[in-house]
């Protein structure tokens, strides 16, 4: 079992509920987010979701979250415990 | 003041989960799809992933088949999701209804066993996508013919105990529904199993058939009257009414079928409504639902079904339709039930028979 920190890229003007959707997921396989973060950036929102699981679970999760609608794009990362904002000032533009 | 023209839904359960339907462009696919849409069994929080291939008219149909449901059921949709790669089937419930069927056209019935070679293919192909691409919990139910090979492929690549064949929980909901008939009662009020093969080998146990109102001796007596013991052989009994709808049409194939006992009206009707261009979709969606409302709901469900099983019945080791305990963890276990001698070594000949329909399609 590892941290992980998703940064997962949702296309502006998104519809109401995807938090829920995307809580959902994880929620359905047992696992709690450790932390969540939701910003924009220019045209972009932002979630970082901070969890622990396995990596084929992981795996998975960035298979089902990628195939909500709005999500355009996930970055995965090892969770090595800074906070979620810092995994931003990491993230791809 | 104007009702809304929409039917009443039944009980609709707030677990979201998402389910996702291969072979969503079919008849029974998008019947299916219709069901748990509009039964409300499905929540909008729910995901409802319709599965078609990228070189099929399905590229097509499915994102068509997705705006129509959007119009039709806006107040209670759940999320669609249309997926064209076998990688992208991501659910809890996988339903299997994707393949070839026996034509309607045809004059008369192919055994299932002949779209075993076409079929075995389209299983593998979701099967290994399944074991590459799931959580690995994915309770997987098989509609597509011949509905064993389906488990047994399925399978091989995923828990056994999650994966169930739903021949057997449909011909023993039709045997049910033809012994109601006869009582004058409805079906829920009848017990009774239709084991073995979901095809020729299907064997309607009158042994585990009971109904309500109907133990005293009398009732006993009346009951079991319904086993009409002169009457001709179930292929026989197909061949005729197949004549007939051929000659004559599917009013005189069903007045014929209706002359027959429960048991030869279990075989034959389907086949009738089949062949006849109506398809069994609407029936065998219905039923599915149910299914995926009950054990969405977290009840158990005591039913017939094709499962892939290593001794646990009759020391079968093969795939055939037996009793069992269902839940949203799949098979619970099977149960054991008291057959006749007759019974018993009917249902082995129809794993036998199975298994070489297996082997045949994939050596």
């Amino acid at each position: 079992m590892t941290p992980w920190a998703l940064i997962v890229h949702v296309q502006s003007g998104t519809r109401p509920g995807l938090v829920e959707r995307v809580g959902r997921i994880f929620a359905d396989r047992g696992l709690s987010l450790s932390a969540l973060l939701a910003t924009t950036r220019g045209d972009t929102s932002l979630l970082v979701l901070c969890f622990t699981s396995s990596e084929p679970l992981r795996d998975y999760l960035v298979r089902r979250l990628s195939r909500i609608d709005e999500v355009h794009k996930i970055e995965v990362r090892a969770d090595d415990g800074r906070p979620p904002w810092a995994h931003l000032e990491l993230s791809q533009h | 003041m104007a009702q809304p023209l929409r039917r009443p839904q039944r009980r609709a359960y707030t677990v979201p989960v998402d389910v996702a339907i291969i072979g969503a462009s079919g008849a029974i696919g998008r019947q299916t799809a219709i069901s748990l849409v509009e039964s409300g069994v499905l929540p909008p929080t729910s995901r409802l992933q319709l599965v078609g291939r990228q070189d099929g008219p399905s590229q097509h149909l499915l994102p068509g088949l997705a705006a129509d449901l959007t119009d039709a059921f806006a107040e209670t949709l759940p999320e669609i999701d249309v997926a064209l790669d076998p990688q992208d089937v991501l659910a809890d419930i996988v339903i299997v209804a994707a393949g070839a069927a026996i034509p309607t056209s045809e004059g008369t019935p192919r055994e299932r066993g002949e779209l075993a070679q076409d079929n075995a293919a389209v299983f593998e192909r979701y099967a290994r996508a399944l074991r590459r691409t799931g959580h690995g919990e994915e309770l997987v139910l098989v509609v597509t013919n011949p509905v064993e090979l389906g488990v047994h492929i399925f399978s091989q690549h995923h828990p056994r105990n999650r994966v169930i064949g739903m021949g057997a929980f449909l011909d023993t909901l039709r045997f049910r529904r033809e012994i109601a008939a006869d009582l004058g009662i409805r079906r829920q009020r009848v017990h009774g199993l239709v084991l073995g093969e979901h095809g020729s080998h299907m064997v309607p146990c009158w042994s585990t058939v009971s109904a309500y109102g109907f133990d005293s001796e009398e009732g006993r007596t009346r009951l079991m009257a319904l086993q009409s013991a002169d009457e001709p052989s179930p292929s026989a009994a197909v061949a005729e009414v197949t004549d007939i709808l051929r000659t004559q049409g599917p009013a005189a194939a069903y007045r014929r079928a209706a002359s027959f006992g429960p048991t030869l009206r279990v075989y034959t009707k389907p086949y009738i409504t089949h062949l006849s261009g109506a398809k069994t979709a609407i029936g065998t969606a219905e039923i599915i639902c149910r299914l995926v409302e009950t054990i969405l709901g977290g009840q158990q469900l005591q039913a017939a079904a094709q499962l892939q099983l290593e001794g646990e019945f009759l020391g079968i080791h093969g795939v055939t339709g037996v009793p069992a305990l269902l839940s949203n963890r799949g098979v619970e276990r099977i149960e054991p039930v008291a057959l006749t001698d007759a019974e018993a070594d009917a249902v082995r000949s129809a794993a036998i028979h199975s298994a070489a329909l297996i082997k045949k399609a994939r050596p």
